[in-house]
């Protein structure tokens, strides 16, 4: 089996595309909740698993269209309702994961369990990143540790640990409702 | 040109998507106020659901702590380990009991002290990034909540409102990097202002390497934002360095309101100039002459900083 993705899938009915983007609303809104309160109190703050980027990963792997931007779109700026002041932020992170996600899926044989969790691993960090270059062109933040890359990479690791199972959920979810 | 639409849809979308974000955020960083279309809708429609969950999260943790972990000796010692739980249930609930009556009194009593109403609220959820520092609260504009408006505990200064909904508020934490606060250091009267780091913690900043900051020194508000009362705790420095070259010293500051562990916090119902009206709060002039010993007079130097410098290393620099 060549690496280059060459087949693409025949393009699902407008029914299962809507009940796809309900499935990623639900999943979006309770990865949300779970990282508001429930993840906070296990984890103590210090780092927070992010659902919500395993979710845009998961966009940028599978919805190659105007709903999947969207999405990656949409989650950033819930995520920026609920984190910091700097509205956009999130956002920007979010749309230029899904876009770098599926500008690698295009290109490379992405269709397996490991791959995802390469993707979320490189996703995390890439988020992190555009956050972190964000802030320092925004915010003028002149001081950053080495505490802050250890920080990255604690929480790409958790993210990526934590893929089989979203897109695990997601899949069996879209699967059930005929939306796959 | 259809075609060439149709074809690169998922790149042209994301662009359009990436430049509004770029939009919102350089609108964010310029303006004081919140530019957030969508945000009050999305706080307003998750702040039941995420109380309930948080709800939920609480009774399942009990549970889990009461029972789940208990199953192995359960089954040896049935009769006695029912009686123990039942006297740990009550002592637990006793004892929640009574620290949240603590807890309350104190919050009431720093109600009774500002000069303004004040509504208490409950922390229901946390920030949703590790880079960030906020807090959701469970009460918002029906009960005269509006952003810009100071949130305290009976430790000190908390944060400032940032978003607001029918039934929910955000707060923005002193320690989020976003935040900046004018504050005194109260022995010295040396003026500065207060901001979150991107790790944990707070910075002191704009203040000359020449000005006397030692650890272990109070830092308290000092009115001028407008937002706090003057004389308000907020922490104590933890960490002074004169060594990076430039106009300004360094110095870290340790909140003296853990955010990690509130439970409940008090919103002052006001802003500007009715929380500059008479001080209510003890400041250094309220208070008397400092502690001696918090002036290295006599007793033991302060306390050392985590990289094992103390508050005088800046003065020796400084020669």
């Amino acid at each position: 089996m060549s690496l280059l993705q060459t087949t693409h899938a025949p393009a699902p009915s407008i029914g299962a595309e809507i009940r796809a983007a309900g499935i990623y609303v639900v999943t979006g809104t309770c990865a949300l909740l779970l990282q508001t309160t429930v993840l906070h109190g296990l984890t103590g703050g210090r780092i927070i698993p992010d659902l919500v980027l395993i979710l845009c990963v998961y966009l940028g792997l599978h919805e190659h269209n105007l709903g999947g931007a969207t999405g990656a779109f949409l989650l950033g700026y819930l995520l920026d309702s609920f984190s910091g002041s700097l509205v956009g932020l999130h956002a920007f992170a979010m749309t230029t994961v899904y876009l770098v996600v599926y500008l690698v899926s295009r290109r490379l044989w992405m269709d397996n369990t490991l791959s995802g969790v390469a993707m979320v691993f490189l996703g995390s960090l890439l988020k992190g990143i555009a956050i972190v270059i964000a802030l320092a062109a925004y915010l003028s933040i002149d001081r950053m540790s080495f505490g802050v890359a250890q920080t990255l990479f604690a929480e790409a690791l958790l993210a990526a640990a934590l893929t089989p199972v979203v897109f695990g959920v997601l899949g069996w979810a879209k699967r059930g409702a005929g939306a796959s | 040109m259809l075609e060439f639409v149709r074809r690169n849809r998922v790149l042209l979308s994301s662009g359009f998507f990436l430049l509004c974000s770029l939009g919102l955020l350089s609108a964010n960083a310029r303006n004081p106020g919140r530019i957030d279309p969508l945000g009050h809708v999305f706080l307003e429609v998750m702040a039941p659901f995420q109380r309930l969950t948080a709800g939920v999260a609480g009774v399942t943790r009990g549970l889990f702590d009461r029972y789940v972990m208990l199953v192995g000796t359960q089954a040896e010692n049935e009769e006695l380990h029912a009686r123990i739980r039942d006297l740990e249930r009550k002592g637990t609930h006793q004892s929640e009991m009574e620290l949240m009556n603590r807890r309350l009194k104190r919050l009431l009593a720093l109600e009774r002290e500002l000069p303004v109403k004040a509504v208490a609220a409950s922390v229901t959820a946390r920030d949703a990034s590790v880079w960030f520092q906020s807090l959701t609260l469970n009460k918002g504009e029906l009960e005269g909540i509006q952003a810009g408006m100071p949130v305290m505990a009976p430790e000190g200064v908390v944060g400032v409102i940032s978003a607001t909904s029918m039934h929910a508020s955000r707060v923005l934490l002193l320690t989020d990097p976003n935040s900046g606060i004018d504050v005194l250091v109260q022995r010295t009267r040396v003026r500065g202002i207060l901001s979150g780091l991107l790790e944990q913690g707070t910075t002191l900043k704009y203040v000359k390497r020449s000005d006397d900051v030692r650890v272990g020194d109070r830092v308290v508000a000092s009115g001028l934002d407008g937002v706090f009362p003057k004389g308000l705790p907020v922490g104590r420095v933890t960490k002074v360095s004169r060594k990076d070259r430039g106009l300004f010293l360094y110095a870290e500051v340790t909140p003296d309101a853990d955010a990690s562990r509130l439970e409940e916090v008090l919103v002052a119902l006001a802003t500007g100039e009715e929380l500059r009206r008479p001080a209510l709060l003890p400041s250094a002039a309220d208070v008397g002459p400092p502690d001696p010993a918090m002036l290295g007079i006599f007793g033991p130097p302060a306390p050392a900083s985590k990289d094992g410098r103390d508050g005088r290393e800046g003065r020796g620099a400084q020669r």
